[in-house]
């Protein structure tokens, strides 16, 4: 039975169908439907994906993979590579390799099998590891099929389904999910006709997905989310239990209950370290003031390093592990923060998020552990701190893009409470720069700058001048300048060490070749600073967002200082755009023969442009763009 | 009980090889740090400095069970928290059928309290973690305590290694300072090893000195007698500069100085010593016999079946070379690893169709073997392994295995690891090295080249309007190395991303209306990418004027060379050639008034050269420019004219078109023709 793939998206397969392949000739290629393959190096023939709970404690995953290869560059798809830890365990893994016509050539042997680590770059150590499987051919196109079974020995989560995870085209894909027949599964679809098959047999119940017949995607669709451009359904339990530890998820107040729990008593100070926060505390006058200085020790004290054992993802290392060797991931430092706060009274709760990028995938309304970063609650309603315990250098109560504006579940003694972060506004994160720039009739200038950053403007450069050599500082300032070639003659800065939000930068730098002389001419963009706005790509249709880490203000004011007895001869002409995610105004204006004023605001007043204002956002940038090009031309003496 | 005590140390002190008159004391002291390097807080008066190696002492000598026994002791001070990666050290042992192990590492942190009192952290057993990487590797990683800016850390470790063939190499340089780095190498007499020597910096000391050590165990068997004389070398560097990275360079490690051993000859325990490493002719045959490599390019049964199969139809032995490295191209993969010995089993090879570059390429010389085609494995050492040292014929120096097949008197290189390079291209990294044959009864030495260089030739062709903005044609054409790298981007990459790069549209401000790739899916010919395209702005208007900048792609507005002097010759692998047309056509009602200069640019090199010329005719303008850069190395005395040439081409490209409305009446008598600009010509 096959399903076409509706212009909805995707189409969905209701009726309960055995997903075992590997019948004889079944992955003939002449088998792919007429028109699928296009101009694909794979074709992916087979995704099914078995997930069974047997208990909150156990489950197990079954999954059979295959993919037609017709060129080399789709070689890849004979790579197999499962991860596994100490509670997941690789109980099988076995593969097939067949020809064009679907006869087996040949199955997985233990040479094509490996054992590897699996340790993230950034990591000390961690508790995980990869099997690998390898199977190629070299007669084009033939056929690899892998299948696993993969054994979860304590559950926490569990793996979700995406129709077509990336933009090959798919024949046939299929999830199922069976339960207890008393249990309802807890899943989430990316769109409300998701709705799986639900059937009852021997006492289990049977959910299940599927999709047929997935045509290739477009460069254009695979910008999109991947929730917006294919079917994805997320599972997650009702009841679950890790390393002898159950818990409910149901709601967030009661996952945050079992998470809470990992963080019980590890808060424990010595007498030595109770000792020094007492010294730390002395004259501080007010509850913000005595948590400023502790936040102050905590960077001082300790740095990042991330160590992950067993249930380690989620289980922070006690207070006195971080105290004595003065490191520790963000759970850890964020105990470690909390455990400082209470030995001051202080009430303070660790808070988990999903942090980077410009979206965070938690669902406020699907409890479920999609999780990767820690950080610390001390809630005084309107005036709630939050503390980002893995930097030394951000000021106190500073979260930045990393988890601004985003959901975040406090562990509080009475269980979760799931609220968001606070999102900065356009106006925290200012930039602005104030120049004169004098320029000389070879088309060199100098330029005399004062430069203030704002919020997350200044994340960045903050690193760079607490940590950097002379040499990246000065490169940072000289890339400052839109124009290559700058150097830097003097260069000062301030309010980086100090726990303000803003820094300041004053330089003096040389532009070589700032200007381009042509004949009797001078060209140059009086925008020195700030030429780096592109327009998106041009599309028809979106459905994601556009997304920015966050709203920005940008303001630009350079004085430039003209040859003498040169005649400026052209100006950009001055542009004024106003729009529901920002504002634009640039122009230039001749001070008399000797000098030009330039001056440029843009602010971006959202963080997010809707699918539907991306023509006019487009539109918008593009004007921005060309701007920010307009020329001015002086005559030369 | 203490007696007990006593035998047991006693027992433990006889078990290892001591000498016989106390030694030279090593350079430092376990635990013994000087005052003045903890309370120190800055490199002199370079504060940029985050860490800096106060002491690295390093010693190889053999144990009683005749393996390889290496200490290591550092002490790192750390200035400022960007030093705190120096906190956490990783090492890596090939634990094979337990080849190396690691015992004894212990370290500590030492850091000054608010009263000066020394505090000592030690290195918790807890924070080793122990890492099994895959079959052949472990990893040991290990974070120091209590970090702060002024800490001194200090840590030692034991590697045993089961085969005497080498001694561990030293490396004497750092990317921080190094106070002083000191190694020492004691060989019984009657096991000699080859010294190699690398780098750009000084020994302090080199000295070899006679001394007695006291053996026991298989080793004074072997070595006939327990009191033993030995050479005990010792190398030392001190103050030795951070080394920085430049671009254009083959490898940092072509200049970090360093001494690597190998064994050269044992004594044979009937009296008599046997040559292990007399020369590169005895290193050839022994290559030869070895069952992972000479071996490996034996003609067996399957090749020959296969290489029938690949070659069936192709008559000339060019024809069959090509199908044959054709084949293995497209079908084997290569896992990114490169070495110098295969698994041995060229069957094995087969049947996976995966593989190191030295299984990739022996089972490519097997099969053109096979089909009767001259082929030998050549051993080289990768641009980012470093240079060879042809004094010493060391197997270590080199990481991979190239092939070379004559046919027709003509010798060609082959490296079929990636599919999408052809046959007449080398990997860069394999570009102008020194590369040794592996051939029956001569050493020979050649040097990889290409006769391919990276081509690019571009096009615009816009038709200007009177506000500036543009409409026409961009066209990118890469040949050879350009257009194998751009073609593995395109893998990675989509292509209206490769379109927007190439066209730079985020600076030329250019949209892609429409867009063709050519030549995308075949590795020969070029790669075309055409785009229709339209732009508000190409050109600025001011009155009755239009300016354009006639360099609309791939204007070079910077010098790629910014360093004030080199140290290290500017290495650019493949010679370079571009070409630039740019056709504007003006806008109705217009004339030009002012044509970029004609220039040709060599600043005194005879390897590079930068030419433009501009004409004006019937309302289009049109541009051309050629760059070729014929040398792929420019020692470091002629990098300030090639710095210099970049500046030259960097002033030039600035050049404008100035445009000017004509007048709807003309004054009587005004001229007509077109004026150029200073050294402009017109035709």
């Amino acid at each position: 039975m096959m399903v076409l793939q509706t212009s909805a998206g995707f189409a969905l397969l209701l009726s309960v169908v055995s997903a075992s392949a590997g019948d004889a000739g079944s992955y003939d290629v002449a088998l792919i439907p007429a028109g699928l393959r296009k101009e694909a190096a794979v074709v992916i023939r087979e995704h099914h994906m078995r997930l069974e709970v047997f208990d909150r404690a156990s489950a197990e995953v079954t999954r059979t993979m295959a993919y037609t290869v017709f060129r080399p560059d789709g070689r890849k798809f004979g790579l197999c590579r499962i991860p596994y830890d100490r509670f997941v365990s690789v109980e099988e893994l076995d593969g097939t390799l067949y020809d064009q016509s679907g006869r087996e050539i040949r199955t997985l042997r233990s040479d094509d099998v490996k054992d590897e680590s699996n340790i993230a770059a950034y990591s000390l150590y961690e508790d995980s590891r990869v099997r690998t499987a390898e199977l190629y051919h070299d007669q084009y196109p033939y056929t690899v099929e892998f299948r696993c079974r993969i054994k979860y020995k304590g559950i926490l989560s569990f793996p979700g389904w995406a129709a077509q995870p990336s933009d090959e085209p798919v024949v046939h894909t299929s999830f199922e999910v069976v339960v207890p027949e008393q249990e309802q599964l807890r899943y989430w679809a990316s769109a409300d006709s998701l709705r799986p098959g639900v059937t009852i047999a021997k006492g289990r119940r049977h959910y299940l997905w599927s999709a047929s017949n997935l045509a290739e995607l477009s460069e254009e669709d695979m910008e999109e989310d991947i929730e917006r451009r294919t079917a994805v359904v997320r599972i997650a339990p009702r009841e679950f239990e890790l390393d002898d530890r159950p818990g409910t998820m149901a709601d967030w107040k009661s996952f945050g209950v079992w998470a809470a729990a990992l963080f019980h008593g590890k808060g424990t100070l010595v007498p030595k370290a109770c000792g020094e926060v007492a010294a730390i505390l002395q004259g501080a006058a007010t509850e913000r003031e005595k948590a400023a200085r502790l936040y102050c020790f905590m960077q001082k004290r300790t740095h990042y390093m991330n160590v992950t054992l067993g249930i380690g993802g989620w289980e922070p290392y006690d207070a006195m592990y971080v105290y004595q060797r003065g490191y520790g991931d963000c759970k850890a430092l964020s105990n470690f923060m909390v455990a400082l706060l209470a030995e001051a009274g202080i009430k303070g709760h660790p808070a988990l998020i999903d942090a980077g990028g410009d979206r965070s995938v938690t669902l406020e309304n699907f409890p479920s552990p999609e999780f990767n970063h820690v950080i610390v609650c001390v809630p005084y309603g309107r005036d709630t701190i939050w503390l980002e315990c893995t930097s030394q250098d951000f000021p106190f109560g500073y979260l930045g893009s990393f988890t601004e504006n985003r959901p975040v579940l406090l562990l509080t003694p009475g269980g979760g409470v799931l609220v968001r972060t606070p999102a900065s506004n356009h106006r925290d994160n200012l930039l602005s720069r104030k120049g004169r720039v004098e320029l000389r009739g070879l088309g060199d200038a100098t330029a005399s700058m004062v430069v203030r950053r704002a919020g997350n403007r200044s994340e960045t450069v903050r690193s760079t001048m607490l940590h950097g050599s002379p040499e990246e500082k000065e490169r940072w300032a000289a890339a400052e300048m839109g124009v290559s070639g700058a150097k830097v003659r003097t260069f000062g800065v301030t309010g980086v060490g100090d726990q303000s939000l803003q820094i300041e930068e004053t330089l003096l730098v040389d532009l070589p070749r700032f200007a381009s002389v042509s004949g009797t001419r001078i060209f140059f963009q009086p925008n020195l600073t700030n030429r780096n706005a592109t327009a998106p790509k041009e599309r028809k249709t979106r459905k994601t967002p556009v997304r920015f880490s966050f709203p920005r203000s940008d303001i630009d004011t350079l004085l430039y200082i003209l040859p003498r007895g040169s005649v400026c001869e052209a100006l950009p002409a001055p542009v004024t755009m106003d729009a529901s995610f920002g504002t634009f105004r640039s122009s230039a204006v001749a001070l008399g023969d000797s000098a030009i004023l330039y001056t440029r605001r843009f602010d971006v007043l959202q963080n997010e442009i809707p699918p539907d204002k991306f023509q006019e956002y487009a539109r918008f940038m593009r004007e921005v763009a060309r701007a920010d090009r307009a020329q001015a031309v002086v005559r030369a003496p | 009980m203490r007696t007990t005590l006593l035998v047991v140390s006693l027992l433990i002190a006889c078990s290892f090889p001591f000498p016989v008159v106390q030694a030279q004391d090593p350079p430092m002291e376990w635990k013994d740090i000087p005052l003045t390097d903890l309370s120190m807080s800055a490199f002199g008066t370079d504060t940029s400095v985050s860490a800096m190696i106060l002491g690295d002492y390093g010693e190889s000598r053999l144990n009683n069970e005749l393996e390889v026994v290496f200490t290591r002791h550092t002490r790192v001070k750390i200035f400022t928290p960007a030093g705190f990666d120096w906190g956490t050290r990783v090492l890596t042992l090939y634990t094979k059928d337990h080849e190396e192990t690691l015992s004894d590492l212990e370290g500590a942190t030492y850091t000054l309290d608010a009263n000066g009192e020394v505090e000592r952290t030690k290195l918790d057993r807890s924070a080793i973690f122990e890492e099994s990487v895959d079959e052949e590797h472990t990893r040991y990683r290990f974070a120091f305590p209590a970090l702060k800016p002024g800490c001194v850390i200090e840590y030692r470790y034991t590697i045993t290694q089961q085969s005497w063939f080498f001694f561990p190499s030293w490396t004497f340089q750092s990317s921080i300072p190094v106070r002083w780095s000191e190694y020492r190498a004691i060989e019984p007499r009657g096991l000699a090893y080859a010294r190699a020597t690398k780098g750009y910096e000084a020994f302090a000391v080199n000295e070899a000195t006679e001394v007695l050590w006291h053996f026991t165990g298989s080793a004074a068997v072997y070595l006939g007698e327990s009191i033993a004389k030995c050479t005990q070398y010792r190398w030392v560097m001190r103050d030795l500069p951070a080394l920085k990275e430049e671009p254009f360079i083959t490898t940092m490690d072509d200049y970090a100085s360093s001494v690597e051993l190998q064994l050269a000859e044992y004594a044979l325990r009937g009296g008599g010593s046997k040559r292990v490493l007399k020369s590169w002719d005895a290193l050839i045959s022994e290559l030869l016999k070895s069952g992972h490599l000479g071996g490996m390019t034996e003609t067996i049964g399957p090749v020959r079946e296969l290489a029938q199969k690949v070659i069936a139809g192709k008559e000339t032995p060019f024809d069959r070379m090509t199908a044959i490295y054709d084949y293995i191209r497209t079908t084997l993969v290569w896992n990114h690893q490169y070495r110098v010995f295969g698994n041995g089993d060229l069957g094995e090879v087969l049947e996976s169709k995966k593989g190191t570059s030295a299984e990739v390429n022996l089972l490519l010389i097997s099969m053109l073997r096979s089909a009767g085609i001259g082929a030998d494995p050549v051993l080289i050492s990768t641009r980012s392994n470093g240079r060879i040292t042809e004094l010493y014929p060391l197997v270590s120096q080199f990481n991979t295995i190239v092939a070379r097949a004559v046919v027709g008197g003509t010798q060609y290189f082959l490296d079929a690891t990636d599919p999408l390079r052809g046959r007449d291209l080398l990997p860069t990294g394999a570009l102008n090295v020194r590369g040794l044959v592996i051939q029956e009864g001569k050493v020979e030495w050649v040097t990889l080249t290409s006769n391919r260089k990276y081509v690019h030739r571009s096009l615009a062709d816009l038709t200007l309007d009177s506000t500036g903005g543009a409409r026409g044609t961009l066209a990118s054409v890469d040949e050879d190395y350009a257009a194998f790298l751009r073609r593995r981007d395109l893998v990675e990459k989509k292509s209206l991303d490769i379109a927007r790069e190439t066209f730079e549209t985020e600076k030329t401000g250019f949209s892609i209306d429409s867009l063709t790739v050519l030549g995308r899916d075949s590795i020969a010919g070029p790669l075309t990418i055409t785009a229709v395209v339209s732009s508000p702005a190409v050109a600025q208007t001011s009155g009755e004027y239009l300016y354009c900048n006639a360099s609309i792609l791939d204007r070079v507005n910077n010098n790629p060379f910014k360093l004030k002097v080199r140290r290290f010759p500017v290495d650019m692998a493949y010679a370079r050639s571009f070409t630039r047309s740019t056709v504007i056509h003006i806008p109705e009602g217009y004339e030009v008034k002012e044509l970029p200069r004609t220039v040709d640019l060599t600043s005194g090199l005879d390897e590079a050269r930068f030419t433009r010329s501009a004409s004006a005719e019937n309302n289009t303008v049109q541009v051309l420019v050629r760059m070729s850069i014929t040398a792929t190395t420019f020692q470091p005395s002629r990098y300030e004219s090639l710095k210099g040439f970049y500046d030259q081409i960097v002033a030039a490209e600035a050049d404008q078109i100035v445009l000017r409305r004509i007048p709807l009446v003309r004054p009587q008598g005004a001229p007509k023709t077109v004026k150029p600009s200073k050294g402009g010509k017109t035709r």
